[in-house]
């Protein structure tokens, strides 16, 4: 029965891993064509990826975009998380409803409601506004994360330290945020994603920079060259090394939760 | 005690306010009521090159009307019911071996889960291609087995090609709450039942599932919620016929600039979902997103 | 921790947001700065002829291609005209751009190029409303059958080739409602653009519905139907000179005609965008691309076919025979061009019947 779990679950893993595999084979390929038969192998996609200014200020842009998302994010969703489990006020399921709401319903009702909304104010498309959207759909993915962990989390112990003498800010920064700190981790990290990888919202509120997705699309359409998968694969690559470096640094620390 | 939380009815609505109105003026103002917005154009009749403010219900008679609108909104129901069923079936046992059997890669494992999500949802659907197509590399490992005798064009631009795509890249979403909600199943309650003698399958039934429900239809609704939204998918793998209603509603707003029809679009999938929410709401399945 | 209390945090926070969100006000507006947004085709922006136009006028242009009239159309609506200075309008939106009141007169004189256009190109009825000018002429062409040539004994004589039940899945068709009219064209219809209701769904719905299971993929750029060609996954559509020069350079076998029923076709024209802040280096632009050089190097990309006389001294006879720039009246008077269709949500309704169906 376990074998057979395992088996399943290693079936999946490859189902996932699969088509990047195949990004990354690809972007070592001779061929501008991205189909068998692979004629030759080669690193000139690597160099012209790494020299290609669209697709390096795209990549800026979208860590700009994502840094700045999520820092909103963070913070108007812990507020909401806090609010929501620690005061029982009338109206309280609806409200819990109606912020999870963008998470609920697809992207691109986000998209084409965020852009009928600015067009009725006349403000103009640009990054400002796609960061805006990317707020909005990170906002419910860190409240989420925050509220589960904020739920878990004795009042008595905040109590204790006001009872104790410390002030808001004492109890905050060395009670409850040391508490907090691997879930607002969490969310970060998943509406940091989500904003760096979103092109359904985007396409839709998106002036005239370029995030990476939007650059990628654009080229989907206009041009699909292996370049996009060395970029693709590099970026890979850099995550892959962030999230094992960061798992060996959680390893050798005692786990608190 | 004057102060402390929950000594007056006033002062924990102003303590709740204090804290929840930065978020709640944020998702008022740059959601609910752009989204009314939206909504309010469902009602509008579009003309040309303008957008009449009268009230009119032409564009829901439209769409009761246009045969491959009806087939459009049935096709994307379908879909998504299958692939957010195909993606359960994937995700609970690979869920279930991570929360019990990874040990000490647990936390590696979920993370590699959470992985693909970094290497552009675009490049992943568009590797589908690579694997499918008529020169993929499928065709090419079926040729060589033998098993076709020339490369077939049954496994790209079609419902097939598109289904498989939205489950591989849905399935994160899938497996992420139900891992979670697996993890805080209390161990201690599984072996109490198993030591009262239930057989693992009872135990399972009884026990394991309840409690795991509202992660697993919180993982089901945003499996099934991406897939009614997404339009880029079907563009890129999708065949001849294959279109999504989220791809009526994308070419309303980014290309007919029809946006009265596109809202009515998005009305009826509002409907739907809003349906499908006041039966999940209950079980506390909005909590687990 | 005390509401009070907890309310400084809060308020803490806002200040932190506040600070954030002014620390976004302080990107440099691109206003400011010489930097030309151009919304237009593929190919029209090119960095061949786009790099010394900068250099000569350290001015940057900034592009972004649209996959269809209809996406420039709602993108130009949707940015209100505050996204970009310059579009690339075919016939079939020109007008649009016009009645909306996206769009913004010309000054002529102050492009002087304009002297040098092919008569037809100067002041045409595509760009030209109510007797003022709002456009420039870019570039024009046909609408072509292409072909893989590996697929076909000889060149296809008609469209109705793309009926065929051997090239059933085999074929690739624009995803624009505007290909409509080419199904009218087909039945020999009189007035391609203007179709009433009962046409669309009598007719012209018989005709283009069987061609449904034809086509494997539509495509909506002329880079995804060229690697439709070279992935093998279809062997004939309908496409633009640009696909035709792009796989002539990946060395497939390739063919393209006009098939006897005639074709459709497109012209081209710079319009401005009203509001625009950068008129001048729009003007300048405008008059740079009617230059020989730069319209011999857009042709090159392209495949289009040129606007400007300033281009003949630079071509060679078999060139001029090609682009029948020395036939251009006759040859130009049978093609059907794109126009501006008023009942367009009609043409849409039908072609969402269609895809969907």
């Amino acid at each position: 029965m376990n074998a057979l779990l395992a088996l399943w679950t290693g079936l999946v893993y490859l189902f996932l891993y699969l088509p990047i595999g195949v990004i990354v084979l690809f972007s070592f390929s001779q061929g501008r064509v991205l189909a068998l038969p692979i004629r030759g192998w080669t690193l000139d996609w690597y160099r012209q990826a790494l020299s290609d200014d669209r697709l390096r200020s795209g990549l800026l842009t979208s860590l700009e975009v994502a840094a700045a998302a999520t820092g909103l994010a963070l913070v108007l969703g812990s507020l909401g998380a806090f609010a929501l489990q620690r005061y029982t006020i009338p109206g309280r399921p609806a409200l819990r409803t109606l912020v999870v709401l963008p998470i609920i319903l697809p992207g691109i009702l986000t998209g084409v409601a965020m852009l009928s909304g600015f067009a009725a104010l006349d403000i103009p498309l640009g990054l400002t506004t796609v960061i805006a959207g990317h707020v909005t759909i990170g906002l419910p993915v860190v409240l989420n994360t925050v509220a589960a962990r904020v739920a878990r989390l004795p009042q008595s112990l905040e109590e204790a330290a006001a009872d104790l003498g410390a002030t808001p800010w004492q109890t905050f920064w060395q009670v409850v945020f040391p508490n907090l700190r691997s879930a607002l981790t969490a969310g970060g990290l998943l509406a940091f994603t989500l904003s760096f990888d979103e092109i359904i919202v985007t396409l839709f509120l998106t002036g005239e920079d370029n995030t990476l997705p939007m650059e990628i699309w654009a080229r989907l359409r206009f041009g699909m060259t292996p370049a996009i998968n060395a970029t693709v694969s590099l970026i890979l690559g850099f995550s892959l090394a962030l999230a094992l470096i960061s798992q060996r640094l959680a390893l050798t620390q005692p786990l608190k939760d | 005690m004057l102060g402390k939380r929950g000594s007056r009815p006033a002062g924990r609505t102003w303590g709740f306010w204090g804290t929840f109105l930065p978020p709640f003026l944020w998702l008022s103002g740059f959601y609910l009521v752009p989204l009314g917005v939206l909504l309010s154009y469902a009602f509008l009749r579009h003309e040309y090159v303008t957008i009449l403010p009268e009230f009119t219900w032409d564009n829901f008679h439209q769409i009761a009307q246009g045969v491959g609108y009806r087939h459009t909104l049935l096709r994307t129901v379908g879909v998504a019911s299958l692939v957010t069923l195909i993606d359960l079936i994937l995700a609970f046992p690979a869920a279930y071996c991570l929360a019990f059997q990874a040990g000490r890669f647990k936390g590696l494992l979920s993370l590699l889960i959470l992985l693909p999500l970094w290497s552009s949802y675009l490049v992943r659907v568009f590797a589908w291609r690579i694997i499918l197509g008529t020169n993929g590399i499928l065709n090419s490992l079926l040729v060589t087995l033998g098993v076709l005798e020339q490369p077939s064009p049954w496994f790209l631009y079609n419902l097939f090609s598109m289904t498989v795509t939205l489950c591989y890249v849905w399935l994160p979403f899938m497996v992420l709450p139900l891992v979670t909600a697996l993890e805080r199943l209390p161990r201690r309650l599984l072996e109490a039942a198993a030591d009262l003698g239930a057989a693992p399958w009872q135990g399972f039934r009884q026990v394991t599932l309840p409690l795991v429900l509202p992660g697993l239809l919180a993982g089901c609704l945003s499996v099934f919620s991406l897939t009614l939204g997404d339009y880029i998918t079907p563009t890129l793998i999708g065949g001849s016929g294959d279109i999504l209603v989220g791809n009526l509603v994308a070419s309303q707003f980014g290309v007919a600039a029809n946006w009265p029809l596109g809202s009515a679009f998005a009305v009826l999938m509002l409907g739907l979902l809003f349906t499908l929410m006041v039966f999940l709401a209950r079980r506390g399945v909005l909590e687990n997103l | 921790m005390s509401s009070k209390q907890r309310g400084a945090v809060g308020l803490a926070l806002v200040i932190g947001i506040a600070l954030f969100l002014w620390g976004l006000g302080g990107r440099p507006a691109l206003a400011d700065t010489c930097t030309l947004r151009i919304l237009g085709w593929e190919g029209y922006m090119d960095r061949s002829f786009v790099q010394p136009f900068e250099q000569e006028t350290g001015c940057k242009v900034i592009a972004t291609y649209a996959g269809s009239s209809d996406e420039m159309y709602a993108k130009i609506r949707a940015g209100k005209g505050k996204t970009y200075d310059l579009v690339t309008a075919s016939g079939d939106l020109t007008k649009r751009l016009y009645d909306s009141g996206l769009v913004e007169p010309l000054n002529l004189s102050r492009v002087p190029h304009v002297q040098d256009l092919f008569p037809l190109f100067d002041k045409p009825p595509y760009n030209t409303f109510a007797g003022r000018p709002y456009g420039v002429s870019i570039a024009w062409g046909p609408d072509f059958l292409i072909y893989d040539t590996t697929a076909f004994e000889q060149t296809p004589t008609s469209w109705k080739v793309l009926y065929q039940p051997e090239l059933r899945g085999k074929v690739s068709l624009p995803d624009y409602p505007i290909f409509t009219a080419d199904i009218a064209l087909w039945q020999g219809t009189p007035d391609i653009y203007d179709l009433d209701d009962a046409a669309l769904q009598g007719p012209i719905r018989d005709h283009l519905f069987p061609l449904r299971p034809q086509v494997r993929k539509f495509w909506s750029s002329q880079g995804e139907l060229a690697q439709l060609f070279l992935n093998k996954e279809i062997t004939a559509a309908w496409g633009w000179p640009v696909t035709l020069e792009e796989l002539k350079r990946a060395d497939f076998p390739v063919g393209a005609t006009i098939p006897q029923e005639g074709t459709t076709g497109w012209s081209d024209s710079w319009m401005l965008i009203k509001g625009s802040k950068q008129a001048d280096t729009a003007y300048r632009w405008m008059n740079y691309m009617l230059t020989g050089p730069a319209q011999k190097q857009m042709t090159e990309v392209t495949g289009y076919w040129p606007v400007s006389q300033q281009i003949l001294p630079l071509l060679s006879a078999a060139q001029r025979r090609d682009w029948h720039l020395d036939d251009l009246q006759d040859y130009y008077s049978n093609i059907h061009f794109w126009e501006t269709v008023p009942n367009y949500d009609e043409w849409v309704a039908l072609w969402n019947d269609f895809r969907g169906q």
